[in-house]
């Protein structure tokens, strides 16, 4: 085993009995389960399939202790501010170095309308009122059996955030779940967020990760999501974490008849970062949007993996990621799509579109169809280019200079991304990373801004 | 205003222009005819200092200073300003943020302030009337999904905010109807000034029944073969280039 898996399943082994909720079997097993898969697995090699591009050597070689819950309430507080948000008029969630910390925010939920309910996962595990739909879906959605990342994670199934809205419950205001390192340790977090939106429901998640204190941590997170019949999730995550850590997320899916599924993801943090997003439409009519934007610049690595199940006939997929690339920084995407074999009229479309600023930046795309109904539609297409002569040329000569042009040009590139973003706060918050991120961008933000 | 000396200009090795002689002065406007292939668009895109294209042999003076050695945006800051054939779209990049910084830029290269959004504004929608440009239009990026029309349309009205001393124009009638035509024209027409000179590449007189020129040029496989007043347009229409050839060889 290698120094990392040998420290946290050590630390997991020993806090096992002390976890949220151990008392109760179902739950207890659960995490039994996963530690001795984790402990049978390790993390992936690149031997592994889904790993091919993405080596964790690096993440191996440290011995992280898994993070400790010790942020003082007013630097929560805070930081908080110091990221843009008001929890006066916000629906702010803190996560701070992996642990749910509402009482820095004292009054965040009281706003919450009838119907809406965030917890604590800890908390809902047992709330009487919640405890059988955490049972029926925590653990349930995402499999944790599929590899070392998502199997140590269901191993503590106790830290994050869970969001039940009732049936026929429209929540507008976004819910954002603000992911803070704080602690300047290198720790391991592993939070478990479960959504779960039942009939006719509709809300908007934002998870945004960010990093107080530099260190060089691993965030590693899944995110279950259930929509039943007629739901909608819009989810977005923004990752801007220092590009000194790691970042491994996994999001699973399970819509259900009519219900639809929104995801905008934006990667522009951490040193190795990893997004798997497994999407399964398993109701007639179901439906996903899946959107995505990966900076990579230094030697930054970043990896996205989408999985999308079309289980019933007549659901709809639509995939765009883009990434911009610069420095010697490296990008993968993997876009599978399964069309089962009962899926009729299935229509699946997926596009990666990959702007490479640097000679040394590289791309790894590749779409993957496996469609075993005959009456479907399917299409997919990637492109992977330099910033074009003829565009740069036409903004230089009406004057602007060359390196304002390029980031013009690539901020251009990446503007539908946001422009798909419902709403109008989460866009903003999104385009001003961007402005941060991108080459030249501080040479936008006179313009943008305004 | 503009010298150019000599001109001789290669593409992918291929010479193009060769020996191009031409004055422009203040307050004048030149027209360059030609069949296609003579080196009309070349000769634009020399000037506004796109680089895949090479100067093998000559000069351009604009104003007195070597415009050859200048960066495409620093022709740009100093008066020129290519009105394109082909404009070209630019997903993603909005109308007015472009314009607004390639008119900073401007201004800060002639020490200048920079025009806050206020100020900038105003001059939009002062010079978007010039052109009939519907305000739509400028939210959106750059030339996409606009039609031919609209794209010549924009053109002149970044010429018009940019206010450049030398203005030229490179086939902006083609693939405009007769309408669209008028309201291209009428709104060169309204930035003539006693300082400002044009030089209006086209394939056909009709245009030039809009912009009227003080001299015309017939541009033949890189040389300037022919130079007159207006009148010159007309005998071309009327007898086509094959007769400047004939006239030349004979």
């Amino acid at each position: 085993m290698s120094a990392a898996a040998d420290s946290l399943s050590t630390n997991l082994h020993a806090a096992h009995a002390a976890l949220p909720g151990h008392e109760l079997a179902w739950l207890s097993e659960r995490r039994a389960a996963a530690l001795s898969s984790f402990d049978a697995m390790g993390f992936p090699s690149v031997r592994h399939e889904d790993w091919k591009y993405t080596n964790v050597r690096n993440i191996e070689r440290r011995a992280f202790e898994c993070s400790k819950q010790d942020a003082d309430t007013q630097a929560i507080a805070a930081a908080i501010k110091d990221f843009g948000y008001d929890v006066t008029s916000q629906i702010v969630a803190p996560l701070v170095d992996g642990y749910p910390r509402q009482d820095a925010v004292a009054d965040a939920t009281a706003r919450l309308p009838d119907g809406v309910t965030l917890l604590p996962l800890a908390s809902a595990i047992a709330d009487p009122a919640h405890a059988q739909i955490v049972r029926a879906h925590l653990g349930q959605v995402a499999n944790a059996g599929s590899d070392g990342f998502a199997a140590l994670n269901a191993a503590s199934l106790a830290e994050g955030y869970y969001l039940h809205l009732a049936a026929g419950v429209q929540l507008q205001e976004p819910v954002t779940i603000l992911v803070m390192a704080i602690s300047a340790q290198e720790s391991a977090m592993n939070p478990r967020h479960l959504i779960v939106l039942e009939r006719d429901a509709s809300a908007h998640v934002v998870e945004h990760c960010v990093t107080v204190n530099r260190s060089a941590s691993l965030h590693n997170t899944v995110t279950e999501v259930a929509l039943l019949d007629g739901a909608r999730l819009e989810h977005t995550k923004l990752q801007v974490e220092a590009p000194v850590g790691f970042h491994v997320a996994t999001l699973e899916a399970h819509v259900g008849a009519g219900a639809k599924f929104v995801s905008h993801a934006m990667s522009a943090g951490s040193a190795i970062s990893r997004y798997d997003i497994n999407v399964h439409l398993n109701g007639d009519s179901a439906a996903c949007v899946l959107n995505g934007l990966y900076l990579g610049s230094g030697r930054q690595h970043v990896d996205f993996h989408t999985r999308i199940h079309h289980a019933k006939p007549n659901c709809t997929s639509e995939q765009l990621y883009k990434g911009i690339l610069g420095g010697s920084s490296r990008g993968v995407f993997n876009g599978q799509v399964h069309v089962h074999q009962d899926a009729q009229k299935s229509d699946a479309q997926q596009a990666n579109h990959n702007l490479l600023l640097s000679r040394n930046a590289e791309i790894d795309t590749k779409p993957q169809l496996e469609i075993l109904a005959d009456d479907v539609k399917c299409s997919h297409g990637t492109t992977v280019g330099q910033i074009d002569q003829g565009m740069l040329f036409y903004l230089r000569s009406r004057g602007v200079p060359e390196t304002q042009a390029r980031g013009l040009l690539t901020f251009g590139f990446a503007h539908d991304l946001v422009d798909r973003l419902s709403v109008p706060a989460v866009a903003a918050r999104m385009e001003k990373i961007l402005l941060e991120t991108l080459p030249h961008g501080d040479e936008l933000k006179a313009l943008v801004e305004e | 205003m503009l010298s150019i000396r000599d001109l001789h200009a290669c593409v992918a090795g291929k010479e193009i222009l060769k020996g191009i002689n031409l004055e422009v002065g203040a307050g004048e406007i030149h027209a360059i005819m030609g069949p296609n292939g003579s080196g009309k668009s070349t000769l634009s895109h020399v000037l506004a200092g796109r680089d895949d294209y090479e100067v093998t042999r000559g000069e351009v003076l604009f104003n007195g200073v070597d415009l050859l050695a200048m960066e495409p945006e620093e022709r740009a800051h100093t008066g020129l300003f290519l009105a394109f054939q082909y404009p070209v779209e630019i997903p993603g990049v909005n109308n007015v943020y472009f314009l607004k910084a390639a008119v900073n830029a401007a201004r800060r290269s002639r020490g200048e302030e920079e025009l806050d959004a206020f100020a900038f504004m105003k001059l939009v929608r002062e010079k978007v009337k010039l052109v009939e440009l519907k305000d739509s239009l400028l939210k959106r990026a750059v030339n996409e999904g606009f039609s031919g029309g609209e794209k010549k349309r924009n053109e002149i009205f970044q010429m018009a905010v940019l206010e450049p001393k030398l203005a030229v124009l490179d086939e902006t009638d083609s693939g405009l109807d007769i309408d669209a035509l008028k309201v291209v024209a009428n709104g060169v027409n309204a930035l003539r000034a006693a300082d400002r000179g044009f030089i209006v590449i086209t394939h056909y007189q009709r245009l030039l029944e809009h912009i009227v020129p003080d001299y015309v040029h017939v541009l033949s496989d890189g040389c300037i073969v022919r130079s007159g007043d207006k009148s010159l347009a007309l005998e071309l229409e009327k007898e086509g280039y094959s007769w400047v050839n004939e006239e030349n060889v004979a």
